[in-house]
């Protein structure tokens, strides 16, 4: 008997260590079966959410930048919203119908269509070009110092911005009442509501609060550049990047010197809200930009000053769209600036218009650097993608 | 006069406070019962507990039963029920666990002191309901090994044991619309499951008669954040010393 515990012991520990060693049979459900064989029949939904967190990279990051968090049920709403045709008056268009996602949420041309055959006044802005909107725009999450939305400025949350979109009568079409009436039309809403707010009520708060879920979950910052800039651990300029070839080495060089004071020398937050970048001499008489939403002179003519990720997706350029490709944009800061009364300092030298005076390898230079900014992985991305069968 | 006022009336101030003291984090994806400190020291003896036990977010009922069929041999029988209605309905947030367990044990009485050694192994299952009635639920699987030491006297007990348990997570099924941290827990018991958890045992009891009211502590030795897992369990038992009364009330001749 003085034997047992040692037996025990003995027993015990085969037992211990040699336990059934099945591997654990997890399960995870996001929907309820029931709702997702409904989804399924209008939406290619995967059964778990993607993962919508926002991690900056460590360049972003040092400069104070950061994503706030986003809903995944929101988001994920908020994506079947984006590309729900019929949210507009004629059902044929969506907000992904101009913000394209394989050419950085941009369109291709430079005056999009909207319903009943209309054009849009100004060209599409491309939602990719920023690292993260919840990072620096919107003065609802940013306070005064967000950046505001539209060409013009003139929204100052993505709320704001989505509904003017919605509402407007050569984009969309609809008064958020019939939006609203729209969504609850649609069967597939109905789950992705309970999900995102516990309950299937739809108001247009919950619209466009989702909405703004997936805009802010949109993130880019998985480009060359990004790759390289990240290692730089204090850099708010930089040089030369270990992973970029000579070329691109000397547009990365060029870019700091000649435009990043305005286009932010990381990517990130832009150095200026607003310009006037020489495009005209005279302002335009049907379109002011952002001195005719303020009644300020001194604004007129000045536009948005985009960042330049994924720039090289998204042409055209400008808020006219009036430059076909990256060519004309370089060139025209190299010999066409015009002298506006508005023109933004940093476009003056003595007076007059800046020349920057490219060479014609600088100019290749820059465009080399310029396709860096390509982030691939964003505009492949599934989970950012038109959902519907 | 007053401090031993302030004594006598600290202890049920105490305990009321144990047992009405608010649930502080809600969920837990294991809780650990009581360690089971067997105080057998003779054929037939046995023993009944009935405990109340409680972490920093559980309260339950702790069930213990001993016998010894033969001399320095005894089997035991855990039970913990954590559970509350009213997560299982769904009315309000928390965990539920139920848990079973079977051991059998070699002891050794040597004057004051009794060691033990067992093993066993014990099935249960815990549900959670989280926020916007998010749920997830486990049955869990557990093996121990555990030896202890318990000294007594003739009024009080005391004791210690380690219990190294492994803790296998069988099934589970997860709403994946849990706060992030929940899932993050989650997925990294499912990883990581067999779980090997060292456990460290504390016991100190008042005698009278065949009773004793004992109180427990069972605390693990592992990173309970990561698996939100309840790291410390308290528990006030009970305990009657049933073949104790059993033998006194049989004629004289069973050993």
């Amino acid at each position: 008997m003085k034997r047992l515990p040692f037996f025990l012991s003995f027993f015990g520990s085969l037992l211990f260590l040699g336990a059934c060693n099945k591997k654990a049979e997890f399960t995870y459900y996001y929907y309820e079966a029931e709702d997702y064989a409904l989804l399924s029949q209008y939406l290619n939904l995967p059964s778990l959410p993607g993962d919508y967190t926002v991690t900056l990279p460590q360049h972003l990051v040092n400069a104070g930048l950061f994503a706030r968090p986003v809903e995944p049920g929101k988001a994920i709403l908020g994506r079947v919203l984006f590309y729900d045709k019929n949210l507009s008056k004629d059902g044929k268009i969506s907000c992904g119908s101009c913000h394209k996602q394989s050419i950085g949420f941009s369109d291709d041309v430079a005056q999009s269509k909207g319903v009943s055959g209309n054009v849009t006044d100004r060209n599409s802005i491309a939602l990719a070009s920023v690292a993260n909107f919840s990072a620096y725009y919107g003065t609802d999450l940013n306070g005064p110092g967000g950046i505001r939305f539209f060409w013009d400025n003139r929204a100052e949350t993505i709320a704001q911005q989505s509904t003017g979109s919605l509402e407007n009568p050569k984009e969309m079409g609809m008064h958020m009442s019939e939006v609203v009436d729209a969504i609850r039309n649609q069967p597939y809403y109905a789950p992705l509501f309970k999900k995102a707010y516990g309950t299937t009520t739809v108001d247009r708060d919950r619209v466009t609060e989702a909405i703004s879920n997936f805009v802010n979950a949109m993130g880019s910052y998985q480009s060359k550049f990004d790759q390289e800039a990240s290692k730089e651990q204090y850099g708010s300029s930089f040089k030369n990047f270990a992973g970029f070839n000579a070329e691109q080495n000397r547009g990365l060089k060029i870019y700091q010197e000649k435009c990043s004071s305005c286009h932010s020398p990381i990517m990130g937050r832009p150095m200026l809200f607003l310009a006037n970048n020489g495009l005209d001499a005279v302002t335009n008489s049907t379109d002011g930009g952002v001195g005719t939403q303020t009644g300020n002179s001194y604004e007129l003519g000045c536009f948005k000053v985009p960042t330049l990720r994924n720039v090289a997706l998204t042409a055209p350029y400008m808020h006219d769209g009036r430059f076909a490709n990256l060519e004309e944009v370089v060139e025209h800061y190299n010999s066409g600036i015009q002298s506006h009364v508005n023109l933004h300092a940093n476009l003056i030298v003595n007076g007059q218009a800046k020349r920057m005076n490219f060479s014609s390898s600088d100019k290749t230079d820059l465009i080399a650097f310029l396709n860096t900014l390509t982030d691939d992985k964003f505009r492949t991305d599934e989970k950012f993608a038109d959902p519907f069968r | 006069m007053q401090l031993k006022n302030a004594y006598s009336s600290f202890f049920p101030v105490l305990l009321i406070c144990l047992f009405t003291a608010p649930i502080v984090a809600q969920q837990f994806n294991y809780a650990p019962n009581a360690i089971h400190f067997c105080q057998v020291r003779q054929k037939y003896d046995s023993s009944l507990g009935l405990g109340y036990s409680f972490g920093i977010n559980s309260r339950g009922a702790d069930w213990q039963l001993a016998f010894s069929p033969v001399k320095n041999v005894a089997l035991m029988m855990n039970y913990l029920d954590a559970s509350s209605k009213q997560v299982k309905k769904q009315l309000i947030e928390g965990s539920s666990s139920r848990f079973a367990e079977i051991g059998v044990g070699a002891y050794e009485s040597a004057g004051r002191g009794v060691a033990s050694l067992f093993i066993g192994y014990g099935q249960g299952s815990i549900f959670s309901n989280y926020v916007q009635r998010y749920k997830a639920s486990f049955d869990l699987h557990r093996w121990f090994i555990q030896p202890a030491m318990v000294f007594e006297s003739k009024n009080f007990a005391g004791g210690l044991a380690l219990r190294f348990t492994r803790l296998a997570y069988a099934k589970a099924e997860v709403d994946y619309s849990l706060p992030p941290e929940d899932l993050r827990s989650i997925q990294a018991i499912e990883a990581k499951s067999p779980i090997f958890i060292p456990e460290f045992g504390m016991h100190t009891a008042i005698k009278a008669g065949h009773c004793q009211f004992s109180l427990n502590v069972t605390s693990l030795f592992y990173d309970a954040n990561t698996y939100n897992f309840q790291r410390l369990t308290t528990t006030l038992m009970l305990t009657v010393d049933v073949g104790a009364t059993y033998q006194k009330e049989q004629a004289p001749g069973v050993q």
